[in-house]
């Protein structure tokens, strides 16, 4: 065994910690501090239809993430003593993503292709070092997340890049299916030679 | 005063998918005991009692000591006590999915609410129902790659997808009947 | 100039990062010496710092006869006495090392630690010899191991490597065309070699991507100019990180896999079919701007290397899985490169073991391959990224979970090689192999000339 191993702390190969991983499936949970105006502009965020579209688009196109959630805390719900009683000073932004890929790439991408949507995101937050550089960005994201103690994914061999590839294959291939039973073979090889030559990115 | 944008749209829903989040007090002193028993779910790479709700996507539990401090923030926010956070994207309505999962996942959830704070004993059925929905975190925006897509749905096409490249893989070595006879019996005619 | 230029300071960085020997000195051989106490082996140190070669452009045509250089893996400094607060500054997956890291890179099965060639366990000090000849190697060689001897260390393993006629490897491909251009050292080959930005234009990279102690990518955007990560001064400068690992590749198995699917593909065109699978003909002409045939591809020609995937985007001519454009994908990941211009390495490889001669499709057990190096800043960035993301899983070029076929792997996986034109179906590999299995390797620590001085006189901090 390596004995300067011993120096650093496990990750995965992924750049993850373990708690965070199901088969190619990775969690990131962040919680950030918001500052006084995103009590205001954070909801705007959220719901104005002409704000975030470009992000969202991106993120469609950057294909890393299933489910992704933003959502903003303003109270803490109270169940009666012993549970202390709190009045927050800040609202708190509780960020999830299931995503695939490694960390590290997931990060980069964040930071180079969503430089805009990231700041509309967490610009209000404190601390939030901008999207770039990427090396304090990164130190951001690790300093504020937390280790899940369990993480399910009910497909975790897939990615969301397979996923809607075979959504869209799915489409592709509904009027072979519909017909294939009821075809000659020489017609039906034809037709699949054909199907295949359409379909190939998503197969 | 300001127009409570949120309530506008319900941000707890993306197409056909929801969003569930829950945020509830850890008692003192356990949540080393919690996250040893949430780290037991499925250990030994045995399934997620999840799996057994067919209607979860994602889900994950996470023991969140308390919110995080920016030294610009001027002084710490805190949660109070430790928190466990809950959450999960499923299809459909958020309602009946937490009475399955309280019903069905009963010895799972017994196992991990009871170390909250005025969870119903045993933490299961209506009442532990009720005692999520008070502990109910709305989501502001949830973002999904395929919200329409129910989890049967995403395992059906991932399958077809499979078969369909073995059979490409294997096409130019069949002759047209050979073709034909496995596309219906491996992707399936309609 | 740029705002980030920032001249090299040639004399002390190691003369194997920035220069290609290989382009001159045929012959190579890697030496791994074992430290067996830390005074005999910085008193060895200190015997051969003076012969260790710096980055110095040579004076006029005077070559020296064989170049040494060094590199320390993580147990290596430890043994030479490195105290481990200062260990502690290196980066994580080099103190892991390769071994640690066998799953996350794939070697697994017949490429498993438990298979590798012995002496590539747990290596501690690379020496690396390039000799204009064999008689200059062996010179070497001889002085080498009387200094280990006399210091009572030992040699673990011995490699030795050497050029094959017109500069292919094993497989039969030309090799080593897709340098990353360096700011400052390679301005020069910005075209095809940088990172493209709008309208034909390419600039290099910065150094710091390369050499620890100068300014990266990230200090490029970053208002307060800092510098990325690098182990404690005096050995965070002049410095970086190397992979040395052997791969071993089955020949034989390779031709009789590709002749057996060429049989059904377009009309038996074995070479296109080979071309396909690698995205350049043998000669090394890319198959984006050359997709019918090589042509006469003159490999130093201004521009040669400078194409790009952008108006290939379905594969027809060169598909998403060919090996160039999963190891360099260039713009083919879309957002004009800015999902791979941070993963560059430096590539220095050199072919073991004798061909197996032309025509031959049963397997003469010997042993040949590749002895593959590389110099990157972040192992973990740049050279794991490679591995990770882009060869052993194809998910970001919308491949699924597909290896690399080339080099196929424990996954397996096969390959979509798309019809030409639109009305043309692809064509399916079927799994393969593995063709390439690894044999051994490490991380390693090439340290600038001052710092090197400093691990033989135990002053490291």
């Amino acid at each position: 065994m390596n004995a300067t191993a011993s120096l650093t702390t496990p990750t995965t190969a992924t750049g993850t910690r373990p708690g965070n991983r199901d088969g190619y499936a990775i969690a990131i949970t962040v919680f950030s501090t918001v500052k006084w105006w995103g009590r205001a502009a954070l909801p705007v965020v959220f719901t104005v239809p002409k704000i975030a579209p470009q992000t969202i688009s991106t993120l469609q196109r950057l294909s890393f993430i299933h489910f992704a959630r933003w959502s903003l805390i303003r109270e803490i719900p109270y169940n009666g003593a012993p549970q202390p009683e709190i009045k927050l000073r800040h609202p708190h932004l509780y960020f999830e993503s299931n995503f695939n890929g490694g960390w590290e790439e997931y990060i980069d991408a964040f930071s180079h292709i969503l430089t805009r949507g990231m700041w509309l995101f967490w610009g209000s937050s404190y601390g939030f070092p901008k999207a770039l550089p990427t090396g304090p960005f990164k130190a951001y994201i690790k300093a504020n997340e937390m280790e899940a103690s369990h993480f399910y994914s009910a497909y975790p061999q897939a990615t969301a890049t397979q996923i809607t590839r075979a959504l869209e294959l799915d489409e592709l291939l509904a009027d072979l299916r519909a017909r294939a039973a009821d075809m000659p073979p020489d017609e039906f090889a034809a037709a699949f030679g054909t199907l295949m030559a359409e379909a190939q990115r998503c197969c | 005063m300001l127009l409570d944008l949120t309530a506008l749209r319900d941000g707890n829903r993306c197409g056909q998918a929801s969003a569930f989040m829950a945020l509830t007090p850890i008692k003192a002193g356990h949540e080393d005991l919690l996250r040893a028993d949430l780290e037991a779910l499925g250990a030994g790479d045995g399934p997620s009692p999840l799996a057994r709700l067919p209607r979860t996507h994602f889900g994950r539990w996470v023991v969140c000591e308390d919110f995080v401090t920016d030294p610009s923030q001027g002084g710490a926010d805190t949660m109070g006590c430790p928190h466990l956070i809950f959450t999960c994207c499923i299809d459909g309505d958020i309602q009946s999915y937490l009475e399955e999962l309280c019903a069905e996942l009963a010895p799972e959830t017994r196992m991990i609410w009871r170390h909250c704070i005025n969870a119903p004993d045993p933490a299961e059925g209506a009442d532990l129902v009720r005692y999520l929905r008070h502990n109910q975190i709305d989501t502001g925006l949830f973002y999904s790659a395929y919200p329409n897509t129910t989890v049967g749905e995403v395992r059906r096409v991932l399958r077809q997808q499979a078969a369909l490249r073995a059979l490409a893989v294997d096409a130019p070595m069949l002759t047209a009947e050979e073709l034909q006879r496995r596309f219906l019996a491996e992707v399936g005619g309609s | 100039m740029t705002a980030t230029a920032t001249a090299l300071d040639l004399g002390d960085i190691q003369g194997d990062i920035l220069r290609a020997y290989g382009n001159a000195y045929g012959r190579t051989s890697y030496v791994f010496v074992t430290i067996r106490d830390p005074t005999g082996g910085r008193d060895w140190l200190r015997a051969i710092a003076d012969r260790v070669m710096n980055a110095a452009p040579w004076p006029g045509a005077e070559k020296p006869s064989c170049a040494w250089n060094v590199a320390f893996s993580a147990p290596g400094l430890a043994a030479l006495g490195v105290p481990e607060r200062v260990l502690r500054t290196f980066s994580d997956e080099f103190l892991e090392g390769m071994e640690l890291r066998a799953k996350v890179l794939g070697d697994t099965g017949s490429s498993s630690p438990e298979q590798w060639d012995g002496g590539l366990r747990h290596p501690h000090v690379l020496v690396t010899l390039n000799g204009l000849g064999e008689r200059e190697l062996e010179a070497a060689l001889t002085e080498l191991r009387t200094e280990v001897v006399r210091h009572g260390l030992e040699i673990a393993h011995e490699e030795h490597a050497h050029t094959l006629d017109g500069a292919r490897e094993h497989f039969g491909f030309a090799d080593g065309f897709a340098q990353p251009a360096i700011e400052g050292a390679s301005d020069d080959r910005a075209e095809g070699g940088g990172v493209p930005l709008r309208a034909g234009r390419w600039r290099a990279l910065a150094p710091g991507e390369f050499i620890l102690g100068y300014p990266d990518e990230d200090t490029r955007v970053d208002p307060q100019g800092r510098l990325p990560s690098a182990p404690a001064s005096p050995l965070g400068r002049n410095g970086t990180y190397m992979v040395w690992r052997k791969l071993r590749q089955d020949v034989a198995l390779f031709r009789r896999t590709v002749a057996a699917a060429a049989a059904r593909y377009a009309g038996g065109d074995e070479r296109l079919l080979r071309a396909k699978v690698v995205g350049r003909w043998e000669d090394g002409a890319p198959l984006v701007s050359h997709p019918i045939d090589p042509g006469t591809f003159d490999a130093t020609a201004p521009g040669a290397n400078a194409f790009l995937y952008g108006d290939d985007e379905d594969g027809r001519r060169c598909p998403l899985g060919a090996h160039v454009r999963r190891s360099n994908p260039r713009d083919a990941l879309g957002f004009e490169g800015r999902l791979s211009f941070r993963h560059r390495i430096i590539r220095r490889g050199m072919p073991y073991g004798e061909p197996l001669a032309e025509g031959v499709l049963e397997d003469d057990g010997a042993d040949r391959g590749l002895v593959f190096v590389c110099f990157n800043a972040s192992i973990s960035r740049q050279f794991e990224g490679i591995q990770v993301q882009w060869l052993n899983d194809g998910n970001v070029f919308g491949l699924g979970h597909d290896t690399d076929w080339l080099l196929g792997g424990q996954n397996g996986g096969s390959m979509v090689v798309p019809g030409a034109t639109g009305d043309d179906p692809p064509f399916y590999l079927a799994p393969q192999g593995p063709f390439v299995t690894t044999r051994g390797g490490d991380y390693l620590f090439v340290p600038g000339l001052t710092a090197l001085g400093a691990i033989a006189d135990g002053v490291t901090g």
